[in-house]
Parts: structure tokens; C-alpha cells; sequence
């Protein structure tokens, strides 16, 4: 919508898309998804968009994301095969399973997800409607719930609810342990400014163990563009679920990203949302510790320069007793980037025994960054082991000079040191090929020797 | 001992960066193969020249050179004073946790070849170099694999400082009061490490409150400093006498003077 006043609603162009191609966006889409539209445009409707500057959207501003005048594939028009064939990951030695996410498209029976094995299934939102319904009726929509939430997130999640006519299922049936780790590699690949709506839902049945890592990257010279994902976790009796995402892309590319997880007794859910390069990246994470015993681990790391937004926005709901939460993750802001964290631990009455622990520090490279640091907790239970704390600083300067007199040059001692600095995050990352290549990445990154959109040797440049 | 002159400074003053003068007007020259021991009360300015000469960022030069050999060490940055050979014993080890010591010094010695115009050592070259110099200060190869200084005892990190200092050559080692926090027999080990290391071609810069080292490592030459000027120069008498006097004497001589 061109020349719209700020206080216009801007997902209203949004609402009127969805309202003119009703037919478009609602054929071939599950029914479940159909089912939630009217709700969904009431919602964006009515909605109220944080202003921008204020909490819990302090430096991630939604107005400046929706408001451009972004086109959606409503018409779901496939990138030619041979445009994904271009994107293959050459993380060395990592051997995972390969799926390509063009956009917001995610084509069946690719090559590199077949043979995954019995009771492992990785396939499009629509398939999954005749495949297992159930699955999809039982959890899309309810993980990631619009009642449930507030203003930018109710927002958020609305319009991806509103526009999403597609996405992945990932299931991996009762007592199934997948040896390879999925990896999707989201590519955005846009000739005009795009609003990208991507929805997955991660289903484990009790028992199963599988590990999974979404890598966002952007393509060369793609249009500045925004990402809506929405990805909802489902974690069954004693499931374990390994989940990495990695961001990438441009820093023209904005991305929102909501991640629902509900998981059953004596559920692991490991997370580790790294951001490497991007515009403006939000991430919402909302855990829900339902069942008895069940533990979450959130390891989360940026590194912010240039006018990147860096903006994680964590909560974990302890409602069982005996679960064991860790929350932490480490900033780098350089230049004029922003980081913020807000993260939360809420124990609800009843959940006894509750262990959190949340944890976040950061260094500040220039006196332009900044970073917004708010730990907390809310506890409504007597019996528990709660703690939290927030660094902010400099490196350094007695271990800058010590490395220095050694002989070690400025600038290699400071990636040294970051490295040291981001080490126990990267500790906890178990995919041992994925931890080297993001201490390489890491690396590259505080070299500055990347090209705008990778790596040298990175996987998304054609060859 | 020769007549090259390997460190020459002259009307060396500096400032720490809140502009409180500590160092006004240093004098020293030292030629290859020598031994010079700094001595002098708290707070006379022995650190900040060692911190000085290396380009620690705390302080500020105001006027006057120091070259070694034909660098203007003033004008280099730290790593390149490094590169230059001149080599800092601190006299408190920093503690870098999440770096380990081994590529903590494979960054240092890959970074000095770079300097010199060399290759890269290879991982095998470099783990025997380690090997051969942990033996100079019988370094347990346990502290290699760990964080620098991390969890170091006081001793450790003395002898972690000679091990750097074993592997890097130095043309000149200043030893800031590295006998500080070390029981005899720490001290033993570390000296005899300096004097394993010592050859006619390099020199040694001693810097120390207590005449106990200098049993160790015999200085040719003994400075006093105090209140930021070297106040009286001698041989290794001078530290006897200090030893038995203490520092009044000198303290009284300067004193009247001004």
C-alpha cells in the first residue's frame, strides 16, 4: 500500500489480499488452516501494533517489516528445481538430510529426504492432510494459539495464520529414533520485495528422538524482503528433540519467527537459535513444560553488526513439577547494531521442584551498539531453584594487551576472544560437524571476509 | 657482552591516561648478554616503565625514545614490539578462560613468522616445539590443554610466563617482579628457566622488590628507582647493601636533595 499514514493498520493490505483472492489462498490448503482465516483477519484487524521503541519491542520495529509494500505468492508459483539444486549445503562431514525451502515453498519427495527410515515422515502441509490428518488437527493452531497471545506477537502469528497456505510436517512416529539430522535449508529468493510466510509443525511421538537444523539464508541480489515463520513443537512422553536454527541472510531480509513448543513428561527439548547475519530478526520462543520431569535447554547467540537487529524474546512456562530449564545466550554488537533479550522463567503454582537458571551477557564492540538485557522471573510456587543474570561490557583490555605483548594481532586476539566468549554456547551444540562449521562461521563473520550473503565456501552461492 | 647497544631509552616520561605523571625522565642503556636488575620501594614506577616499554594501553609516553636495536619501540604496537623481541613477564598472568594455552600460542608463534616473513609451522613442528619448551620450566602438559592461566596456581603462571618466553626468544625479557607470589622452590625452577635461556645475544631486565631472585639470576648491573627516576646505578653490591639497609638510605639521599 503506497503512501499510507503511520497510523494506518499496515497489515491492512494484508487483510484485503487475503479478502480479494479468498479463493486462491483457501484451494489446495488443508482445512485446518482454512478454518482459522476469519479469525485471523479479525485479529489483524483489530490488533494493536506495539509502537515502535517501546517493550517488548524495543529495537525490532513490526511497523517498518509489514508496512512495505510486500507481494505474497498467493498463487504458489514454483521455483524451477534447478533454483533450489543451486543451494546445497557443503557443511563438511555433516551427512544430514537435506530438504530445500524456496521462499515459502516446500516441494514433496525430495531426493534428500527420502529414506529417512519407518515412521519419519517430512512432508508439505498439504500432504500431510491425507497422510495424517489427525496429526494436523490435533496440533496446528493450538501450540502456537492467537487467543493466547498479546499485541505484536498476536499480530505476528494472525497474519502468518491469515496467509499461510502451506508449510512442512515433521513426524517421527512412537519410540522412532532418526539417525540423520533433518536439516531445511530456507532460502529466500525474491525479484521483488516478498513477504515470505513459512509454517512448520514438529510433531514427536512419545519416545522419539530426532534432530533438526533450519538454516535461512538469501540468495545474491533477492529483494528486500520479510519472513513470517511460525513453527509449532509438540514433544510427547520422554521425546527428544534437538532443534538448530541458524539465520544467514541479508541485511535486507527481516524475519519474525514465533516457536511454540508444549512437550509431555519427561520431555528434552534442546534449542539453539543462532543469528549470524540479517536485517531485523525477531524470535519468539514460548515453551510450555507440561508434563512431569521435562527439561529445556536454550542456547541462543548473535552477532550483531552494521544497522543488523538482533531480538530474542524467550519464555519458558514450568506447569509440571520437576523440570529443569536453562536459558542462555550471548550477544556481539558491533557497529550500530542493536541486541536485545528479554527472557522469562514462569513457574506456575504447582510446579515444585522447578530448576531454572537464565543467563545472558554480551559484549559491545563500538560505542554506537547497543543492547537491551531484561532476565526475568515470575514464580508462583514456593519449593524451587530459580536464578537469573545479565552482563553487559567491553572486552577486555588486560586480556586484549596480555594476548597482544604475546605478539598476537589486535584484531586476532578480539576474534579469539569472542570465540572464547561464545564457547559454552557452542559447547552445548552436541551436532559436532554444525559446531565446527559454526566456529568457522563465527570466525569468518568477526573477520569481516564475507560476502554480503555467505560465506566464501558457504552453501548458498551457486557454483 | 658487546658494545651493540640493544635497548637505549632516554628521558623516558609517561603518564597514566588520567594524566598523573609517574615515569619522569628514565635513563637506561643495555647492551646484548647483559643482566640489569630495577629495584626500588613501592609505587617508585618499576611496573609502569616494564608496562611502558611493552605498550600497555594504561599509560601514556609524554616525551623521550626507547629503541631496540634499530626499532623505535615507542612508535610500534604492542604485538609489534613482540615481533621486534621484547618480551613481558607479568607480574600478574592474565586469565583468559575459553582460549586455550595451545592456540593461544600457536597464534603467537604463527603471528611472529608471519612478521619474519615465514611459513606457518606445521602441527607436528609446533606440538614438538611446545614439548621442548615445557621442559625448560617442567610445565605439566596438563596446563597446555588448558584455558590460559585458568585456574593456574601462583607458580604455574610464573612458569607459564618463562614457558612464553622460552618459546618466543626474546632479544630482551623484562620480568616484572616475577619472584612475587612464588614459594623457593617455584623460584628456583623459574630462575633456572631464565638462565637456561640466557645466551650472549640477549638480555634480561629484572624487575624486583627483594633481593631473593638476584641469588637466582645474577644481575651485572643494579638501577634504583624511585619516584620515577633511576636514582643510583651500580653493581650487584648495590643489591646487598639494599638488602641490608633497605631503602631509606636512598630515600633520605633523593629527598635532601630536592
Amino acid at each position: 500500500m503506497k503512501g499510507q499514514s503511520m497510523n494506518a493498520n499496515p497489515l491492512q493490505q494484508y487483510i484485503d489480499l487475503a479478502r480479494e483472492h479468498r479463493d486462491l489462498l483457501e484451494s489446495g490448503s488443508p482445512a485446518v488452516m482454512n478454518a482459522l482465516r476469519d479469525r485471523a483477519a479479525e485479529v489483524c484487524a483489530s490488533v494493536e501494533l506495539p509502537r515502535d521503541g517501546s517493550r517488548p519491542y524495543l529495537y525490532t520495529s513490526l511497523r517498518r517489516m509489514f508496512a512495505p509494500d510486500l507481494g505474497v505468492n498467493i498463487s504458489r508459483l514454483l521455483f524451477s528445481a534447478t533454483a533450489a539444486d543451486a543451494f546445497r549445503c557443503r557443511v563438511p562431514n555433516i551427512s544430514t538430510a537435506v530438504g530445500i525451502v524456496a521462499n515459502d515453498t516446500f516441494a514433496d519427495d525430495q531426493p534428500g529426504l527420502s529414506n529417512l527410515g519407518a515412521g519419519v515422515t517430512v512432508c508439505s502441509l498439504r500432504r500431510a492432510a491425507t497422510l495424517m490428518p489427525e496429526v494436523l488437527q490435533r496440533h496446528y493452531g493450538t501450540i502456537v494459539d492467537i487467543e493466547d497471545m498479546r499485541n505484536g506477537d498476536r499480530a505476528a502469528v494472525a497474519l502468518n495464520t491469515l496467509l499461510a497456505q502451506d508449510g512442512i510436517l515433521v513426524h517421527v512416529a512412537r519410540g522412532v529414533h532418526v539417525d540423520r539430522t533433518i536439516q531445511l535449508v530456507q532460502v529466500l529468493n525474491a525479484a521483488a520485495p516478498t513477504l515470505a510466510v513459512r509454517r512448520m509443525l514438529i510433531v514427536l511421538e512419545a519416545g522419539a528422538d530426532a534432530s533438526l537444523l533450519l538454516c535461512d539464508h538469501t540468495a545474491p541480489g533477492a529483494a528486500a524482503s520479510t519472513i513470517s515463520q511460525v513453527t509449532e513443537v509438540y514433544l510427547g512422553e520422554d521425546a527428544s528433540l534437538s532443534l538448530y536454527t541458524l539465520e544467514e541472510s541479508a541485511s535486507d531480509t527481516s524475519r519474525l519467527c514465533r516457536t511454540g513448543v508444549r512437550t509431555g513428561r519427561g520431555a528434552r527439548l534442546s534449542m539453539a537459535p543462532v543469528t549470524l547475519l540479517c536485517g531485523t530478526s525477531r524470535n519468539n520462543i514460548a515453551v510450555s513444560l507440561e508434563g512431569e520431569g521435562a527439561e529445556c535447554n536454550i542456547n541462543g547467540m548473535a552477532l550483531a553488526d552494521g544497522s543488523m537487529v538482533a531480538d530474542n524474546n524467550s519464555v519458558v512456562y514450568h506447569k509440571a513439577p520437576r523440570c529443569t530449564t536453562l536459558q542462555n545466550f550471548r550477544y556481539v554488537v558491533d557497529d550500530q547494531a542493536r541486541g536485545s533479550f528479554e527472557g522469562m522463567i514462569h513457574v506456575a503454582e504447582g510446579a515444585h521442584h522447578t530448576n531454572g537458571e537464565q543467563n545472558n551477557r554480551n559484549v559491545l564492540l563500538s560505542d554506537g551498539a547497543r543492547m537491551h538485557s531484561l532476565p526475568q522471573l515470575e514464580i508462583y510456587c514456593d519449593d524451587v531453584k530459580c536464578g537469573h543474570g545479565s552482563a553487559t561490557g567491553r572486552l577486555d583490555e588486560r586480556q586484549m594487551f596480555y594476548m597482544q605483548s604475546r605478539g598476537i594481532p589486535a584484531a586476532e586476539a578480539r576474534t579469539m576472544l569472542i570465540q572464547a566468549f561464545m564457547a559454552d554456547i557452542l559447547d552445548a551444540i552436541r551436532l559436532e560437524p554444525l559446531r565446527l562449521r559454526l566456529q568457522m562461521l563465527v570466525d569468518n563473520r568477526l573477520r569481516r571476509d564475507v560476502a554480503p550473503s555467505g560465506c566464501a565456501d558457504c552453501n548458498i552461492c551457486p557454483q | 657482552m658487546s658494545n651493540d647497544i640493544l635497548l637505549q631509552v632516554k628521558g623516558l616520561r609517561a603518564s597514566t591516561t588520567e594524566g598523573k605523571e609517574i615515569l619522569k625522565g628514565i635513563d637506561l642503556t643495555i647492551r646484548p648478554g647483559e643482566v640489569h636488575a630495577i629495584m626500588g620501594p613501592n609505587g617508585s614506577g618499576k611496573s609502569t616503565l616494564s608496562g611502558v616499554l611493552a605498550g600497555d594501553p594504561r599509560f601514556v609516553v609524554t616525551a623521550g625514545t626507547a629503541t631496540l636495536g634499530d626499532a623505535d619501540l615507542l612508535a610500534l604496537s604492542p604485538e609489534d614490539r613482540s615481533h621486534e623481541g621484547l618480551f613481558l613477564s607479568f607480574q600478574y598472568p592474565v586469565e583468559i578462560p575459553g582460549v586455550s594455552m595451545v592456540n593461544f600460542m600457536r597464534a603467537a608463534v604463527n603471528a611472529k613468522r608471519r612478521y619474519q616473513g615465514l611459513e606457518p609451522l606445521g602441527a607436528a613442528d609446533f606440538l614438538k616445539l611446545m614439548r621442548q619448551k615445557r621442559s625448560v620450566v617442567e610445565l605439566d602438559n596438563k596446563l597446555a590443554s588448558r584455558s590460559v592461566n585458568e585456574g593456574f596456581s601462583g607458580g604455574e603462571k610464573k612458569r607459564n610466563e618463562i614457558f612464553q618466553m622460552a618459546v618466543l626468544e626474546p632479544r630482551l625479557s623484562i620480568l616484572d617482579e616475577t619472584d612475587s607470589g612464588l614459594d623457593i622452590d617455584a623460584l628456583r625452577i623459574v630462575a633456572s628457566g631464565v638462565n637456561r635461556l640466557r645466551t650472549d645475544r640477549n638480555a634480561t631486565i629484572v624487575i624486583t622488590h627483594y633481593q631473593r631472585l638476584l641469588d637466582y639470576i645474577k644481575p651485572d648491573v643494579v638501577h634504583i628507582l624511585y619516584k620515577g627516576r633511576i636514582v643510583y646505578t651500580g653493581g650487584p653490591e648495590l643489591a646487598l647493601e639494599l638488602e641490608q639497609r633497605g631503602y631509606d638510605w636512598i630515600k633520605e639521599q633523593v629527598d635532601e636533595v630536592q
